[in-house]
């Protein structure tokens, strides 16, 4: 047993020597997630600024009353809509060639209060979420105006301004000094993660690579354990993923403000969960794959599915629900949400080690997987000749 | 023939329906040199596998110093050294840490690997070159570092697969030094080859495989003196098929083929 150790040790030793010795690749490896994790983290992170894009608005006004003015006026006025004055004409073209996203039309008669006569609201294909945006605008104003000109003799616009400071909604954030440090987070846990799982596959095909070469059958003919080279194959990526782990928090944690406010012990142990899962990964694509391409092609379209699904490109909340229910199943998704909650969350060694304990279970089952079929092959290719 | 450092006993593996080898005997004493020949699918290839421990399984029973696989896989894996044909060594890491990678692989540590590495990079006249990566050697220089990492454990067989592939005569000539110094040492060494030429510079004895079966074993004057003696001659329509099918079932390799195939000659001819 002392040697079976000894023997994956020094495969480890040798792998972490080889990993070093093409230092460029190595920086790489390290900096390219920094750099995609940061990428992500701007983009997101003006939506946390209320930088949001502004939703393209045409508003047909056919109605002159004051209370069509002062919706119109309480339109342009708004922060988050960029309103321009369409004709009727002007509708279908502008929404087709989408130079707005949604159209308001407040009809003739609307402000006298005759019957039938509702704003209508028409939106450019695809841009649902910007006409529900847009009419939950639009509907604000519209109350506010209403309640301004049907209620003068209860107070009228004084009634109106008493009403929004008693029931508006005051809105605040979860962490309200922090909004950067949660963006940052989530983009630095998400892309850690994504790109583990690719250096997981790269070692994976390496180890495909060196199984059809001579290096395995040497290694086939010594008196080492199959089974010791291969935990030693799975040491080595283990270590290399803790070093980008590590390199990558502590450069979101140092740059961008990403705050380690979770339980110290709580993310050593989801860091050692996630190095095991990139192991794993990469052996049960070693054991799976015939041959390399085809093993690098089935491997990056699972890792780019299980990311997308498992959240850990775009927050959760933003997925279909039938997405956020598969993210579940996924060990990328608990392994998101256990960084997640040891970093930025700021959740108990609790949640962190739940997430850890799935994630583990995931890693162990790919790692069996991998195992039996790795060590049931035989070692290297067939001789020439044979059928 | 005295007691043999490799010792092969009806030695039969099968491929699905197919027998790849096919009651093999095979003896090699200390201190020789067999060049094991045939032509593809010959089962020169699983032979070298089956020994090597490959998992590759047949009936029968192959011992190397006396120890089978099945009565001590380490040990009878310490026995032998394994040099595939292509090269299997880290191009990454300095020829010191690829021997001394494949020595702590063979169960060696601390001050008797460090001898044993530098042992190996004398033997293989590489010692000045220990600390640059293969990725700058010259080809002959790799062929030897792959030779000398199956060294480092001091086996008492040495399998070589078509050692010198691709290889100028200078570079084949310094493959074929450090295996004579091998035999000198008491080393049996078993060579798959597809040279005669090679066979006869360097080997002892030849087994020659044929579908699996040992068509013939022997001296190299043995093998020389038996086809002398079977020296035929063709003439009229049935010389050029005859010719066909002895080289198509030949193990010669196609450059030490001195007569050209007959369709090539009937094309050179038109």
């Amino acid at each position: 047993m002392f040697s079976w150790f000894r023997v994956a040790r020094d495969v480890a030793v040798k792998d972490l020597m080889l990993f070093r010795a093409d230092w460029r690749g190595a920086m790489l490896a390290f900096l390219v997630p920094v750099a995609l994790a940061a990428l992500f983290g701007f983009i997101f992170r003006n939506g946390s600024r209320g930088q949001v894009e502004r939703v393209a608005m045409g508003l047909v006004v056919e109605d002159g009353s004051a209370m069509c003015g002062g919706v119109a006026e309480a339109l342009r006025g708004h922060r988050h809509l960029a309103v321009r004055s369409l004709s009727a004409s002007q509708i279908e073209d502008c929404l087709l060639s989408q130079q707005v996203a949604v159209v308001l039309i407040l009809p003739e008669g609307f402000g006298g209060g005759a019957p039938g006569q509702r704003p209508r609201m028409r939106h450019a294909p695809g841009c649902l979420y910007e006409a529900n945006w847009a009419a939950g605008i639009a509907t604000e104003a519209i109350l506010r105006e209403a309640g301004r000109s049907i209620l003068p003799q209860a107070g009228g616009a004084g009634l109106v301004d008493m009403l929004e400071n008693r029931f508006g909604i005051v809105r605040e954030a979860a962490t309200p000094a922090d909004q950067d440090g949660a963006v940052f987070g989530h983009s630095f846990c998400g892309m850690t993660l994504q790109y583990l799982l690719f250096m997981g596959m790269d070692c994976g095909l390496l180890l495909l690579r060196e199984r059809a070469g001579g290096v395995w059958r040497r290694l086939a003919s010594s008196p080492a354990s199959p089974t010791a080279i291969i935990a030693g194959r799975a040491l080595a990526t283990m270590v290399i993923a803790l070093m980008q782990i590590a390199f990558t928090l502590g450069c979101a944690w140092l740059v961008f403000g990403v705050p380690v406010k979770g339980s110290i012990a709580g993310l050593i142990l989801v860091a050692l969960a996630v190095s095991c899962l990139a192991a794993s990964c990469g052996l049960l694509v070693a054991s799976l794959g015939r041959s390399e391409g085809r093993a690098r092609s089935i491997a990056i379209l699972v890792i780019l599915a299980v990311s997308l699904v498992g959240g850990l490109w775009l927050p959760a909340f933003l997925l279909p629900w039938w997405v956020r229910d598969l993210g579940w199943i996924m060990p990328t998704a608990w392994a998101l949400r256990g960084l997640e909650a040891a970093t930025w969350q700021g959740a108990g060694i609790g949640r962190a080690a739940l997430c850890a304990a799935v994630v583990y279970a995931y890693s162990f089952v790919f790692l069996v997987v991998a195992m039996a079929f790795l060590t049931r092959r035989p070692a290297g290719r067939q001789p020439r000749g044979i059928p | 023939m005295a007691a043999g450092v490799l010792s092969i006993r009806q030695l039969t593996v099968w491929y699905g329906a197919r027998r790849a080898v096919d009651q093999l005997d095979l003896e090699l004493p200390a201190g020789h040199i067999l060049a094991l020949l045939g032509p593809n699918g010959s089962g020169k290839s699983t032979t070298m596998a089956a020994v090597a421990g490959h998992g590759v399984r047949g009936t029968g029973t192959v011992r190397v110093d006396g120890v089978s696989e099945d009565d001590s896989p380490a040990e009878y894996r310490r026995k032998i050294g394994y040099v595939p044909q292509d090269l299997a060594i880290y191009e990454e890491l300095s020829a010191f840490n690829n021997l001394m990678f494949f020595g702590r692989i063979q169960g060696i540590h601390g001050h008797k690997l460090r001898e044993r590495v530098a042992d190996a990079l004398d033997f293989v006249h590489l010692t000045h070159q220990a600390d640059r990566c293969p990725s700058t050697f010259s080809g002959g220089m790799k062929r030897r570092l792959n030779l000398a990492c199956a060294l480092i454990h001091q086996p008492c067989l040495m399998l070589l697969d078509e050692p010198t592939v691709g290889l100028d005569i200078a570079s084949r000539d310094a493959i074929f030094d450090v295996l004579r110094r091998l035999r000198r040492q008491g080393v049996a060494v078993v060579l798959a080859t597809h040279h005669l030429d090679e066979a006869q510079a360097l080997c002892d004895r030849v087994a020659i495989l044929r579908e699996g079966r040992l068509a013939m074993e022997g001296t190299l004057d043995d093998l020389t003196r038996q086809y002398r003696s079977r020296t035929g001659y063709f003439t009229g329509e049935q010389a050029p098929t005859v010719l066909e099918e002895i080289m198509r079932t030949s193990m010669v390799s196609d450059n030490s083929t001195r007569i050209p195939p007959p369709s090539a000659r009937r094309a050179e001819a038109a």
